[in-house]
């Protein structure tokens, strides 16, 4: 039998400018709640009711959690969504006249939007309660990550930091979804020596690890990965099966790339005439996507051929067929090699099905109906194969990650290496302030909290890899400026003895994240667990 | 061995890097004959792929990367500016890869004045502890140098980094760095047993090898698998 733990992890950095009627940015958050978090919630509860045999882990990260969970932001979401409603009948019309080749996907993507936004309505705004519906049937299971997704490598000479992520992380978790989480993504698959201590220290039973991390080991690894591995605090490591997420994955040759399936890139929101498309791109005239795309990929080329939806879904069902036959022949070459009940571990962020990949979730709901009526495959989650108590074996792994070379060089690299001098400062002074003043209730402990709330949204792991790759620059550098800036705020004004009230109001209506945050978590005298 | 992400590196690095590698006239190269030169001196694989998307990336930059859009966020709330230095004198160490460690610094304006009024000089004294035996050298920097990116090897240790001074021909330690633990992989070091291995060795090569035959982009990984090949296991 081929074990198979699909374990999808869904997060987005901590965006939310309320102080905007609209900010772009947000976008990240309305395109996936759109295109990924909601579609695929409802497909999971189809083939729950259907009686599909699935099991599937889902990680959504504490700030995104934060933000699926805020009024403000689930306000703009439904103008949102109502925009795209409008757009749909204002498209369904045009393109009676012309265009007439989009017409069908037209009203497909205005049914989406309707049906959307009905789900949406129907959780009382708060998906979050449908997939922890879902973890209730034991479908699904949930799990955290660092707080505000860290690359914790980086900051591994900081106990106080990994631990304030990983406690967090835990809190947020409980918080939102009334269970503790066994299961830590850890943010970019990075690990190292010691990082396992600080999980099992706070109650972690396992946690993913990168492809390479097995043959690249300090030990002599038997089962090559294909076994769960059992780290030196006991935590047990689940390392990355690069060859078969790759078949989906790679940007080369994974399924999304092929030829029929929609393009991402070309959307009506650049190619529409302003003063038809200008009510729904951003204020003044920036364009910006839309979720109104009408052509397959097609190649590498402008002249894009119309999409296809019919031609799309026969070439989902070839690559479902191709997935399942992949395992399964993969099962069966390490029976060969005397390695009987393997484990397979299939890890993708969530966003890639159904916003990236338009039809994503059609194929992992092809995955799960085709692999639980199998039974060749026992669809299972890391939990469970912990419960089962199943061979392991130990191992101790070296500094790792899922990055370009596999180690830190794309948090750390020419581009974003400044950061860290102002961080890892920041955690010192953080550090400095929790015994200069510790215990602080009323205003001061406010303050010193909003300023370890400023810290950890500094660590995200986000803001380097948008530097890293070149995208959203700009807007990651003020980020980072605005939380390092607002923390040595708190710092100046904490060491003139002074607490800035106006300022810390707007800074706390600013960021709300973390309201159980305690900036004693930073004490390292104090060593606190979940 | 492989230079990752080489264009990263300024050119006082580059040119750092270059001389250790004995190639000449450098203060007449370019920044980018210097990088063409440092890839054929490690002859970098031009099949590695490690230009290509990588396969393992998260897709955050494919949310992002349409944007395009930097003008639109100059409007965001200012806050104070960050300095470009504090005024304490330490050296820290992060590692970036099996192969290279990130080394950062700062010199308290008092210190560096002082070192600067003397004619002193600083440098970073590299110890690098591996397998019991013990490496230190020297790297000349500048006072105006914060940063540098230092070659380690694979091994069972550590590496750490001192802050030195030296005034008058008097050496002074300034600060020192925490370790950074060196990548130690079983099987770089235990190489007579890879003969016996070919049936591990295929199931290793399974989970991180692709369709198309590309390997998970890592340094170990490489040379495990050119090491097992070398040991002309079965494939």
């Amino acid at each position: 039998m081929n074990k198979v733990n699909l374990i999808l992890h869904a997060h987005l950095p901590y965006v939310r400018h309320i102080e905007y009627p609209k900010f772009l940015e947000e976008n990240w958050l309305f395109e996936s709640l759109n295109e990924t978090y909601i579609p695929m919630l409802r497909m999971l509860d189809r083939i729950d009711k259907d009686g599909v045999n699935y099991r599937i882990s889902i990680c959504f990260s504490p700030t995104l959690v934060t933000m699926l969970t805020d009024a403000a932001l689930q306000e703009r979401f439904v103008n949102y969504m109502n925009e795209r409603i409008e757009l749909g009948e204002k498209e369904v019309e045009r393109t009676r006249t012309e265009d007439t080749e989009c017409h069908e996907m037209a009203k497909r993507y205005l049914g989406y939007a309707k049906v959307n936004l009905e789900t949406f309505e129907s959780y009382e705004r708060n998906i979050l309660t449908g997939y922890k519906n879902l973890a209730d049937r034991n479908r699904i299971e949930l799990l955290t990550t660092a707080a505000t997704h860290a690359y914790l490598p980086l900051y591994k000479d900081y106990p106080t930091a990994i631990n304030a992520q990983v406690i967090m992380g835990l809190r947020t978790h409980k918080r939102v979804f009334g269970q503790s989480a066994k299961g830590f993504w850890l943010p970019e698959c990075g690990y190292y020596p010691g990082l396992d201590e600080v999980l099992a220290g706070n109650g972690v039973s396992w946690c993913q690890l990168a492809a390479h991390s097995v043959i690249s080991a300090r030990d002599k690894s038997i089962y090559g990965g294909y076994k769960p591995v059992e780290l030196p605090s006991s935590v047990i490591g689940f390392p990355r099966d690069w060859d078969l997420t790759s078949l989906v994955w790679s940007g080369t040759f994974g399924y999304p790339c092929d030829s029929d399936y929609r393009d991402f890139y070309k959307d009506i929101g650049y190619s529409l005439p302003l003063e038809y498309i200008r009510p729904y791109i951003h204020e003044p005239e920036i364009r910006c996507f839309t979720a109104f795309k009408y052509h397959a990929i097609t190649g590498k080329t402008e002249d894009k051929k119309f999409y296809d939806p019919d031609k799309a879904a026969e070439k989902v069902k070839l690559h479902i067929d191709n997935f399942l036959y992949s395992i399964k022949r993969k099962g069966i070459m390490l029976e060969a090699s005397g390695i009987s009940d393997p484990v397979f571990n299939l890890c993708f962020d969530a966003e890639l099905f159904g916003h990236r990949w338009f039809e994503g979730i059609e194929f992992l709901e092809g995955f799960l109906r085709g692999a639980g009526e199998s039974s060749d495959y026992e669809l299972t989650t890391p939990t469970s194969i912990i419960l089962e108590d199943s061979e392991k074996e130990k191992l101790a792994v070296n500094e790792s990650s899922w990055g370009i070379g596999g180690y830190s060089d794309t948090w750390l690299d020419g581009s974003n290496a400044w950061i860290y001098r102002h961080i890892r400062k920041a955690i010192d002074r953080m550090q400095e302030l929790t015994h200069r003043f510790p215990d602080q209730g009323s205003l001061k402990g406010r303050f010193l909290n909003q300023a370890s709330r400023e810290l950890l949204l500094a660590m995200s792991s986000d803001w380097p890899c948008i530097m890293h790759d070149n995208t959203s620059v700009t807007y990651a550098e003020k980020r980072l400026r605005n939380h390092l800036g607002s923390f040595n705020v708190v710092y100046s004004s904490m060491s003139r003895n002074t607490v800035n009230t106006e300022w810390l109001i707007n800074a706390e209506r600013r960021n709300v994240i973390f309201p159980d945050i305690d900036y004693n978590l930073f004490d390292p005298d104090k060593a606190e667990t979940y | 061995m492989i230079l990752v992400n080489i264009e990263s590196l300024s050119v006082d690095e580059l040119k750092g890097i270059a001389a250790q590698e004995g190639i000449g006239n450098i203060d007449l190269l370019s920044r980018e004959e210097i990088i063409e030169l440092l890839r054929e001196k490690y002859e970098e694989d031009d099949d590695s792929g490690m230009n290509e998307l990588d396969p393992n990336l998260r897709y955050l930059s494919g949310i992002t990367d349409y944007r395009g859009i930097s003008d639109y966020v100059e409007g965001l709330p200012g806050v104070e500016e960050l300095p470009d230095s504090y005024p304490e004198t330490e050296v820290h160490l992060l590692m970036r890869s099996s192969s290279w460690v990130y080394c950062y610094w700062s010199i308290a304006p008092a210190i560096s004045d002082q070192i600067a009024e003397k004619g002193g000089s600083v440098a970073l004294r590299v110890s690098i502890i591996n397998g019991g035996k013990s490496e230190v050298y020297d790297v000349p920097v500048s006072l105006s140098d914060s940063e540098w990116n230092i070659g380690i090897p694979y091994g069972d240790g550590y590496c750490s980094v001192s802050l030195i001074s030296t005034v008058e021909g008097e050496s002074k330690e300034l600060a020192v760095s925490g370790r950074v633990g060196l990548i130690y992989p079983y099987w770089l070091f235990h190489k007579e047993e890879m003969a016996d291995n070919d049936s591990l060795y295929r199931i290793y090569v399974s989970l991180i090898t692709s369709k198309d035959g590309s390997m998970v982009h890592n340094a170990p990984v490489r040379d495990i698998i050119t090491a097992f090949r070398e040991a002309d296991v079965d494939e």
